[in-house]
């Protein structure tokens, strides 16, 4: 520990170069020294000081052995998607904790919905094998329809007391379910960082929230951007941030984005240009999520596939959206599809 | 040096393109687009390492929470590839009881847990010492905790990524460990001039000066139809039916060799991946 360099903390430039020419090469000489001490000798505020000293002193970062890794892994409970195909493809039971999943979408195809679903979901009680959390709706399209989300949430606790063995007992009580879902509307994207900066404190003080949501990650990052290269570092330290949140908190982080158009020139004369459906922001942006799920219409069927993941195989499933909300697909629902035709001419 | 301290990656195709696998005392780089295989690759050398010795251990320091204790399981049960060491008595609970997992998600936790490391390596006599035997430390990935600093008029980033390498570095040659380092992708137009293939659209990320850093770096690409001209063998949907007779789904996609200090450039092969395997079109035929 003692021999790190100064130069690797977290520390503004002026603070380092000021370090740096008092003589402070390694962890090891700032030990001795008081925040005082330490302000005068260099000429920092003493807050400053204690900041430097704190990251020396704070928890060391160590690492576990698989096994328990693996008794980590199994205590944390997915959030069902309540469309039994797409568990299991997820793995089984949902939408893993503790993990960044990324559902990618053109319009319409219900990622919203799904948002919803999962908001309502994730609060399923822990004798029924829920998660028993609370939930935080980061909106920054304007999408998020109370009114929607109550249906979801009416429908979702009807199905769960039909299920119920104890019929005097609701398992679910629907103003509490709707109490627990936080709303957040941010307006630009420097709404949404500041709103990630600021979400530490919020979930110390929730400690039972299990989801966040982000409907979209795309929308204020597709425009008024003029610096590509700046807007990647912003959407990579965002990501950063929410992989520590979905670890340290033990939450699941649910990203929507959206679809982009892109062309693919051959070049070669025997091959045509085309142009790609592909999910928006950038060959970077994909490797942040660990799950990336692409939802699209095959043959008037929702269909849902799972592109990435570093521990299920790619696989496609069908589900559908229906008032009730995001549910198994049946052969008899063919009609929001050709509705959706007619709406967009295609 | 002893060709047995050479690690095997698990698919002998990539072994061939590193000389062997992943060489001790060297940082090798596996970067390559979404969904290509860097991570099932790191798995993969991770249980081969495992496997290869009863005392062998790996660290894994996973940055984008990638790690997952359940796939790494499932495929030492599964796979046929560990068949062999299941057959010698190597356990679930042992095999699982030598691979370290390290969470950090900024470059200074893994700053500091890298000298947390050598201290350990230092004073080996230390009881209950969990790092010695340490043969392949795994960053996946480097790309995440490094791309929210880079930038053209940053400075500070760029300085952290050369430290961070160089006491990787060191550490690697005192200990004789390997160093894997999982790098992500980014879009290059109009085409990647490294690439043997003027179809590939993309190149490693994190910038010129990263690509002084590791001593091999092997790109991985998607193997779509029209990539290669005049390959007949590849097989979009290789059907693969394993030792218990479940038929698998294979995808191919491309391996090559970007930069290499030792071993040949511009060399690439095609694997396959799907269910709990990964394998080259030689292991096929």
């Amino acid at each position: 520990m003692s021999a790190r360099l100064v130069s690797s903390l977290n520390l503004r430039p002026s603070t380092r170069t000021k370090l740096q020419k008092a003589g402070f090469q390694t962890v090891k000489d700032l030990q001795e020294t008081t925040p005082i001490e330490l302000s005068k000798e260099i000429g920092i505020s003493n807050n400053e000081a204690l900041n430097i000293l704190q990251q020396i002193k704070k928890n060391k970062v160590t690492s576990i052995s698989a096994s328990e890794a693996l008794q980590q892994e199994r205590k944390l409970c997915p959030i069902s998607t309540s469309c039994e195909a797409m568990d299991q493809m997820l793995g089984g039971r949902g939408v893993p904790v503790g993990k960044i999943t990324e559902f990618c979408g053109a319009p319409g195809m219900g990622k919203t919905q799904l948002g919803m679903q999962l908001c309502v979901n994730v609060q399923i009680p822990q004798n029924l094998s829920g998660p028993e959390g609370e939930a935080i709706f980061i909106d920054t399209e304007g999408s998020f329809i109370a009114q929607r989300a109550a249906e979801i949430a009416r429908a979702t606790i009807n199905k769960l007391n039909e299920n119920s063995v104890t019929e005097c007992d609701p398992p679910m009580n629907f103003d509490i379910v709707m109490s627990k879902i936080y709303v957040s509307k941010v307006h630009n994207c420097d709404e949404l960082i500041a709103l990630i900066k600021v979400l530490d404190e919020f979930l110390q003080e929730h400690p039972r929230v299990k989801l966040l949501v982000i409907d979209s990650i795309a929308f204020h990052f597709r425009q008024q951007f003029d610096d590509m290269a700046l807007r990647t570092r912003l959407l990579n330290g965002l990501a950063q941030d929410l992989n520590k949140f979905a670890q340290s908190y033990e939450l699941a982080v649910v990203l929507f984005n959206q679809m982009t158009t892109k062309f693919i020139i051959s070049g070669k004369y025997n091959l045509k240009d085309q142009a790609a459906l592909v999910p928006a922001l950038g060959e970077s942006w994909g490797h942040q999520c660990t799950n990336r799920i692409v939802l699209y219409w095959r043959n008037e069927i929702r269909c849902a596939q799972l592109v990435k993941s570093p521990s299920l195989q790619e696989t496609t499933v069908h589900y559908q959206i229906n008032s009730t909300g995001v549910r198994d697909y049946q052969a008899d629902s063919l009609n929001s599809k050709r509705r959706w035709e007619e709406l967009y001419d295609i | 040096m002893l060709q047995t301290d050479v690690l095997s990656t698990g698919c002998y195709g990539i072994d061939e393109l590193l000389q062997g696998g992943l060489h001790p005392g060297e940082v090798t780089e596996i970067s390559g687009e979404t969904a290509t295989g860097k991570t099932q690759l790191a798995f993969s050398a991770t249980l081969t390492t495992i496997c290869a010795n009863k005392n062998n251990k790996v660290l894994f320091i996973d940055t984008v929470s990638t790690f997952s204790a359940e796939r790494i399981r499932t495929l030492f049960l599964e796979s046929d590839r560990f068949d062999h060491s299941r057959c010698q008595g190597m356990g679930e609970e042992d095999v699982m009881n030598r691979i370290r997992i390290a969470k950090c998600f900024d470059v200074y936790a893994v700053m500091e847990f890298i000298e947390d490391l050598r201290d350990h390596l230092e004073n080996k006599d230390k009881d209950d010492n969990v790092y010695t035997n340490v043969k392949l430390i795994i960053i996946d990935s480097f790309a995440a905790i490094f791309s929210p600093l880079l930038g053209v008029t940053q400075t500070q980033g760029h300085s952290l990524m050369i430290t961070l390498t160089r006491i990787l570095r060191n550490l690697a040659k005192e200990y004789n460990i390997a160093v894997l380092v999982i790098n992500a992708a980014i879009a290059s137009n109009p085409n990647n001039p490294i690439s043997v293939f003027s179809s590939t659209k993309s190149k490693p990320s994190l910038g010129m000066s990263w690509t002084f850093m590791p001593d091999v770096q092997l790109y991985l690409t998607h193997c779509v139809e029209n990539k290669i001209e005049n390959e007949k063998n590849i097989q979009q949907n290789y059907v693969y039916t394993n030792r218990k007779e479940i038929e698998v789904i294979m995808k191919p996609k491309i391996c090559e060799v970007h930069r290499s200090r030792n071993g040949q450039m511009g060399k690439w092969c095609i694997f396959y991946m799907g269910g709990n395997e990964l394998f080259t079109h030689d292991d096929i035929i």
